[in-house]
């Protein structure tokens, strides 16, 4: 049990300690990064045997101009802000139920996470047949007097179909990161405000929400940028259809590159995407801020 | 007190870190030797040659036809993948971008052209020459006369009909063979109260609308392209043709393929356009209900035989084989007719590409599969051009808008025809 932990260990030991991940991260995702890159400003076709040309911004303009890529931009941004918002309170409401003392803790907090340990892809599946037409929703629906023929094939309801899986699928994993931040609260402020007679509302508006202000953030990023990115669900469940409702930003790049050939123009469009992101994500760390946690400064 | 056990504990981590990462630059190293073309060994002597064959069938059904072909090949040895319909297309793609492309490779016919004008298929013209005559559906493989696949297995569509559906709804249980026929007899057995719809018809899904709509405005005189190679779709045939799609849309399933297969053979669908598979998932669970397969119908009784949809799987050496001659052997030893007969008669899904006297023979004597070799005879198949890719996407947009009730069926194909004309201009 040293004191100092840390306080052995050379540069050359602490490299050599993180040798396994840097080559992993050189070559899985430095080397594909920087040649994507590349591959952005060129004419590089899959199927071309030839060397790929050096074509400038040619890919980023004609991606620009392309009104299906507009379209696709939309798409996604209805599905980030249809869902991130609602992930995030959904979210934040399990984790403040599951904070609550209470009996067989662990077993409930094991039950909201379970849908994050279950691949996208087989959630997918079931919520396809959930969704099927002679499936348990809409018979559940018909038997309430809504009939519908379909949802995932119907142009007005496919988004929101596909945006309430994947509500369901991530607001477990958010509620247990916000719990882990509701548990670090300490627990003399809520003493103080409730001597003080601060009600439900204050104290959760005054004490909870910005106590745990830095994991709301983490989760509120992580969850936009996993948004922006969505793909496997359209991949599974729609494949982009009706009437492309469903087509992503994502799934727009992936049928550029598998079904049009055209990588460099996929690689120029996911960079587009990368540069939407990063705004908007450097947005929410200033609107939100980095700013210490109340529990730091409480000390 | 505490050095001592810290250090030897720091000396086990380096030791421990240091293994972790030879055991990653090993795995790395052996990744590399293993995509670069020529390094891997890929088993035997060194006299053998091993040729790749990817292919989307049953293995138990390819490999006794693929130890055949070793027997009477010896030198050769042939490494057989199954691919997946999933996922399959996509890995050929990555195959052949990362130069690592097998020998031998399985393609649906819409996607040849495109390979073939990408120069990512070699011209076995000189070595299909002398099967030319002997197999149909080779348009798609042929880029300005010259061969770049070889069909092996054909399929068309046809139209299913649920007899038990139909004698409930009126006296007459024959499949209908009229456009008019359809459309009342889709009417007459719709029922969504009780989840039963008169006509399955796709939407939701792209890459497959034109292959449902196509046969209707073929059946009707009209063409994706004219014969000078201009788009044709607004012609009144066609637009004539849409209409008529239309109409059937008050009575009909509005799903994807596999949610249409789903609901047929549930006995919720009185008709339904679909291929062999279907015919072969309602053999297999035989009994529940009688059900019939038929020509698409024509527009009018007096019109000639209906236009079905033909496509091909074909086989096709990618320019980066390295064993092509033995490629193209095994290829011809697959189309030969009784070997093709095989698979279409396990499979029912497809039709060998080599109709000999066998497949004659054997089709006459099965009446229930013959209707599809009687349709495969008056089938069409999209434009065989290297921008069907792009131009299908403009089509199944203009479809879909239309059943979505989004666009009038006229402005919908003349917008179809100003995108295909933009894309044929880019050439």
């Amino acid at each position: 049990m040293s004191a100092r932990p840390h306080a052995g260990l050379s540069h050359r030991t602490a490299l050599l300690y993180l040798a396994p991940w840097l080559v992993s991260l050189a070559a899985f995702h430095l080397y594909p990064l920087a040649s994507a890159v590349h591959l952005s400003f060129t004419d590089r076709n899959l199927l071309r045997a030839t060397d790929p040309r050096f074509v400038g911004l040619a890919n980023y303009r004609a991606i620009l101009a392309d009104p299906a890529f507009a379209r696709a931009m939309k798409t996604t941004a209805v599905f980030v802000v249809g869902s991130v918002p609602l992930t995030i309170l959904l979210a934040l409401a399990l984790a403040l139920f599951l904070a609550r003392p209470m009996r067989a803790r662990g077993a409930a907090r094991a039950i909201v996470f379970f849908p994050s340990v279950v691949s996208f892809a087989v959630v997918a599946l079931v919520f396809k047949s959930v969704y099927a037409p002679n499936g348990p929703l809409l018979s559940l629906l018909a038997t309430i007097g809504i009939r519908l023929p379909s949802i995932l094939n119907a142009p007005s309801l496919a988004l929101p179909a596909v945006m309430a899986m994947d509500v369901w699928m991530a607001a477990g994993y958010y509620a247990v990161l916000l719990l882990a931040g509701l548990l670090a609260v300490p627990a003399d402020l809520y003493d103080a405000a409730r001597l003080d007679g601060a009600g439900a509302w204050a104290t959760l508006t005054r004490i909870t929400l910005p106590a745990i202000r830095p994991v709301l953030l983490f989760a509120l990023v992580i969850n936009s940028i996993r948004a922006f990115q969505v793909f496997v669900e359209m991949y599974v469940m729609t494949r982009g259809g009706p009437l492309s409702s469903t087509v992503t930003a994502v799934y727009y790049l992936y049928e550029e590159a598998f079904f049009r050939f055209e990588m460099g123009r996929a690689c120029a469009a996911s960079f587009i995407l990368f540069a939407v992101i990063l705004a908007l994500t450097l947005l929410q760390v200033w609107r939100i801020g980095l700013r210490a946690p109340l529990t730091e400064s409480g000390r | 007190m505490t050095r001592t056990p810290a250090a030897g504990f720091r000396a086990a981590a380096l030791v421990a870190a240091a293994l972790v990462a030879a055991a990653f630059a090993a795995a790395a190293l052996v990744a590399a030797a293993l995509a670069l073309p020529g390094c891997a060994k890929r088993g035997g002597p060194s006299e053998e040659r091993v040729v790749r064959f990817w292919q989307f069938w049953n293995r138990d059904l390819i490999a006794p036809q693929v130890a055949a072909f070793e027997k009477a090949n010896p030198g050769v040895r042939v490494e057989m993948e199954t691919l997946t319909w999933a996922t399959g297309f996509e890995k050929i793609v990555v195959a052949i971008a990362s130069n690592d492309a097998p020998d031998l490779v399985e393609l649906g016919s819409t996607w040849v052209p495109k390979f073939a004008a990408e120069g990512a298929l070699r011209d076995i013209t000189s070595d299909a020459a002398a099967l030319r005559a002997g197999l149909v559906q080779w348009e798609s493989g042929l880029a300005n006369g010259r061969v770049y696949a070889i069909p092996w297995l054909v399929g068309t569509r046809v139209l299913f009909a649920n007899v038990e559906l139909l004698s409930r709804a009126s006296a007459d249980t024959a499949p209908p063979a009229t456009w008019a026929a359809l459309l009342s007899a889709s009417r007459a057995a719709h029922d969504p109260d009780r989840g039963v719809y008169g006509f399955g018809m796709n939407a939701g899904e792209r890459h497959v609308l034109y292959k449902k709509f196509l046969p209707f405005a073929w059946s009707n005189g009209g063409d994706v392209l004219d014969p000078d190679g201009r788009p044709a779709l607004g012609s009144p045939a066609c637009v004539e043709a849409l209409e008529y799609y239309r109409s059937l849309v008050p009575y009909s399933m509005l799903e994807r393929q596999d949610q249409l297969d789903a609901a047929f053979l549930e006995g919720r669908l009185a008709f339904t356009i679909s291929g062999g598979w279907l015919g072969k998932k309602l053999g297999e669970t035989d009994g529940s209900f009688r059900w019939r397969i038929a020509p698409i119908p024509r527009p009018r009784a007096d019109s000639p035989p209906s236009a079905s949809f033909a496509g091909a799987e074909m086989l096709a050496v990618p320019s980066g084989a390295r064993h092509p001659d033995d490629a193209v052997a095994l290829a011809r030893f697959l189309v030969d007719g009784s070997r093709a007969l095989e698979i279409a008669r396990a499979e029912r899904s497809v039709l060998p590409a080599a109709i000999d006297s066998s497949a004659r023979e054997w089709y006459d004597a099965h009446p229930e599969e013959k209707v599809y070799l009687d349709v495969l005879r008056a089938a069409k198949s999209p434009p065989a051009v290297p921008e069907w890719v792009d131009m299908q996407e403009a089509l199944n947009a203009s479809i879909e808008e239309v059943l979505f009730g989004r666009a009038e069926p006229r402005a919908a194909l003349a917008r179809a025809d100003s995108a295909i004309g933009a894309i044929l201009a880019r050439k």
